[in-house]
């Protein structure tokens, strides 16, 4: 046992020498001599951990936990099984600080579990405070930029007259909350139908959809969806909300995911809450400006029946369900007596003809 | 094992100086708990693993008879990571609003994307300077920690203006800008109260850096050559050249071009493949010679207490050490992680040669700052693998 004895060294965390020492357990006690049987440090079993183990040589690595800075190398021998006997905690280390692990562990997936919680309820109530607090400039600002961008990648359509009838019937519908900026209406010649909104009051509206359309009422529920999305600033709520989601992404994974905002703008996408909202809006509006309301819903039915003659539904209809649903809503709303159309005969004859009058 | 007899050491012969005694079993052990843990946390528990895989490495390797034992928590660098996290989310949040109120044509936009990018650049210069004092300041041997002294963020800036050196000339500068930034690095660097010195030559490296980048230019422009070789068997050159000779801007000769890639689209593919996998092969191969150069030169300049070193390092060894990971590595997909990870401390542990002996009493504990966390800027550029 003397030569096994020579193995256990002794490491005082002061300098960088390592004395061979051998353990006298006295009591509750360690004592760590040196071959000359003088103590070189008392160590309380109590206060005793272990730091580490080599199963290729059978050393443990004990120190102290109110001074962790010594270290103490124990290889196998009779006076380390006392050791371990007189201290059974030190004996049941990895378990001991498995379990320990598993507390910690258990303790940040709670953290995160109440963290994704608070982003999932937190996140509309928190996107909709921000996007109010974001200055109507900054909106504007980014807006013309986007505006001008896509105008330049688009044919827009020129007819003086049809514009003139657009313009007018958007200043008849646009909230009053938003009318601080100058509102513009643009009609650019794709086949698809759809229109949409960004943020700094810009409107965009396919040819499309003036062609689908068969009557005034219906661009004009439309155009009052949109201006519905303006009002609540949906197209800011919707930003801020993907800039979010990409920080919680990129604290996931690593790295920056973060969009350029300007792209952003272009790419939004609507809740189905946010749908129905600026629906409401919309029949609101055009009470207020006592057109008939029920173009928004014929609009909706005639979609829903070309979807279910097979033809496939543009984009940001087909990523919101519910056609049928919110065509129902929209037809709650009862009709005034005294309401008019949205524009004249002669007026939807140049709205028709937009893209090809001069 | 020398590890278990200290006798040897004292004996005055020279000792198995550095060893390393890990066992490739236990490493999968540690390895594939880790994998499983970070897969159903979603990445998190990285932050851990990595922390469990230095323990074990740490504790398995040995200089003088005494093993070194790493002290970091994964904590430390989950924080270190959190905040790095929240720089980035705040950089966002300031870019999105320069985005927002700056008006239409304004050249502000680009101008804080630009800053944006070059501010991680240094980040990731910075990381490297604060990673090393995580670790230095996170192994301890003989009860006594390493330290590092010096700021990481000057650190960075010099980094970030040799680098620019090194650009604008085309690389030339590379190996003396190396051991310049490498320098400053070891001689920050301690062991308690121990300063490591260097005072590194890139003078003999330049032989070494000029013969590979003779190498890989020539390596190159073989491997291009056979390529074209396939290319031109398989009858696809002679008909790529036929179609580029017409009139480029003919809508028939764009569509003859499509056609052409359609129909070879395998071959395509092939090539890349080949053309990359000859290039990783071709670098390594020709700069083998001067990493095995630089790691001479260190060995030679390098000083902590009364240590020298050495190094028994071949250019052979090391393409064989190289190459083998890289293929290991790729083709388990991962998993052989822990064979390139025993394969390259064994590989450190016997070619590195330790002359002299340290006097233990000579070297204290030192007070060097140690920082609390660790190692968040590295993690979020440079996810190394341990």
């Amino acid at each position: 046992m003397e030569t096994t004895a020579t193995r256990d060294r002794f490491f005082d965390g002061r300098n960088a020498v390592r004395r061979a020492v051998a353990p006298q357990l006295i009591g509750r006690t360690l004592s760590i001599n040196d071959p000359e049987g003088r103590a070189v440090a008392r160590w309380d079993l109590d206060d005793m951990t272990v730091v580490d183990q080599n199963k290729a040589n059978g050393s443990m690595v004990f120190t102290i936990a109110s001074d962790p800075k010594p270290r103490l190398v124990l290889f196998d021998s009779p006076q380390r099984t006392a050791l371990l006997a007189a201290a059974p905690k030190l004996r049941r280390w990895r378990s001991h600080r498995r379990r320990r692990g598993f507390v910690v562990g258990l303790a940040w997936f709670l953290f995160g579990i109440a963290l994704a919680a608070l982003f999932y309820f937190g996140w509309r109530d928190g996107s909709i405070w921000v996007a109010n607090a974001v200055p109507r400039k900054w909106e504007r600002n980014l807006g013309d930029r986007v505006r001008a961008a896509m105008l330049d990648g688009l044919y827009a359509c020129e007819g003086k007259d049809g514009k003139a009838a657009l313009e007018s019937l958007g200043r008849k519908l646009l909230p009053e909350n938003v009318a601080d900026l100058p509102l513009t209406i643009d009609v650019v010649r794709v086949k698809q139908v759809n229109a949409f909104a960004l943020p700094g009051n810009h409107i965009f509206i396919f040819s499309g959809l003036i062609d689908r359309a068969r009557n005034p009422d219906e661009v004009a529920g439309v155009l009052a969806h949109e201006m519905g999305h303006l009002e609540l600033r949906h197209p800011t709520r919707g930003m801020i909300q993907q800039l979010g989601l990409s920080a919680v992404i990129s604290l996931m994974f690593g790295g920056n995911a973060a969009g350029d905002v300007a792209y952003l703008a272009t790419t939004l996408s609507y809740t189905r809450d946010m749908e129905r909202e600026a629906d409401a809006r919309a029949i609101a509006l055009l009470q207020r400006a006592k057109l008939h309301t029920d173009g928004l819903a014929s609009f909706f039915r005639a979609l829903k029946d070309d979807k279910d003659a097979g033809s496939p539904l543009p984009d940001w209809l087909s990523t919101h369900p519910g056609l049928q649903e919110r065509a129902e809503a929209a037809e709650q709303a009862a009709q005034a007596p005294d309401s008019a159309p949205a524009l004249s005969e002669s007026e939807w004859r140049t709205v028709q003809t937009i893209c090809t009058a001069p | 094992m020398q590890v278990d007899s200290p006798a040897a050491d004292e004996s005055g012969a020279p000792s198995q100086q550095l060893a390393y005694d890990g066992q490739l079993g236990e490493l999968y052990g540690i390895f594939f708990v880790n994998l499983l843990l970070s897969f159903v946390t979603l990445g998190f528990y990285r932050f851990w693993a990595k922390t469990r895989m230095r323990r074990y490495i740490w504790s398995r390797t040995s200089l003088h008879g005494d093993a070194f034992e790493y002290t970091g928590t994964g904590a430390e660098l989950f924080i270190g990571f959190l905040i790095v996290v929240g720089f980035f989310f705040v950089a966002t949040v300031l870019k999105a609003i320069i985005d927002l109120a700056s008006p239409p044509d304004s050249p502000l936009p680009i101008l804080a994307a630009l800053l944006f990018a070059l501010i991680v650049v240094y980040l990731v210069f910075v990381a490297r300077y604060a990673a090393q004092r995580y670790r230095l300041t996170r192994t301890l041997w003989r009860g006594i920690r390493g330290g590092m002294t010096g700021s990481a963020w000057i650190w960075g800036l010099k980094a970030m203006l040799l680098g620019i050196l090194t650009a604008i000339t085309f690389g030339l500068a590379g190996p003396w800008v190396q051991m310049r930034l490498l320098d400053d690095r070891v001689n920050n660097s301690y062991f308690g109260d121990a300063k490591a010195s260097m005072r590194s030559s890139s003078v003999p490296l330049y032989i070494a850096f000029l013969i590979g980048l003779a190498i890989s230019w020539v390596g190159t422009l073989v491997v291009m050559a056979i390529a074209a070789a396939i290319a031109a068997g398989t009858g696809f050159l002679s008909e790529f050249i036929a179609i580029a000779g017409q009139d480029a801007n003919n809508d028939e000769t764009r569509r003859q071009m499509d056609a052409l890639f359609k129909e070879h689209v395998g071959l395509l593919i092939g090539l890349g493949v080949f053309f990359y996998l000859s290039l990783i092969v071709l670098s390594l191969v020709a700069f083998a010679q001067y990493y095995v150069a630089m790691m001479r030169e260190i060995a030679a300049k390098l000083t902590l207490a009364e240590l020298r070193f050495g190094t028994t390092v071949t250019i052979w060894r090391f393409i064989g050490l190289m190459l083998g990971n890289v293929f290991i590595f790729i083709f388990t997909l991962g998993l052989g992680l822990p064979i390139v990870i025993h394969r390259s401390m064994r590989f450190l542990t016997d070619t590195i040669r330790v002359h002299g002996e340290i006097e233990g009493s000579q070297i204290t504990h030192a007070d060097l700052p140690r920082p609390r966390y660790g190692e968040g800027l590295l993690e979020a550029f440079d996810p190394g693998l341990i």
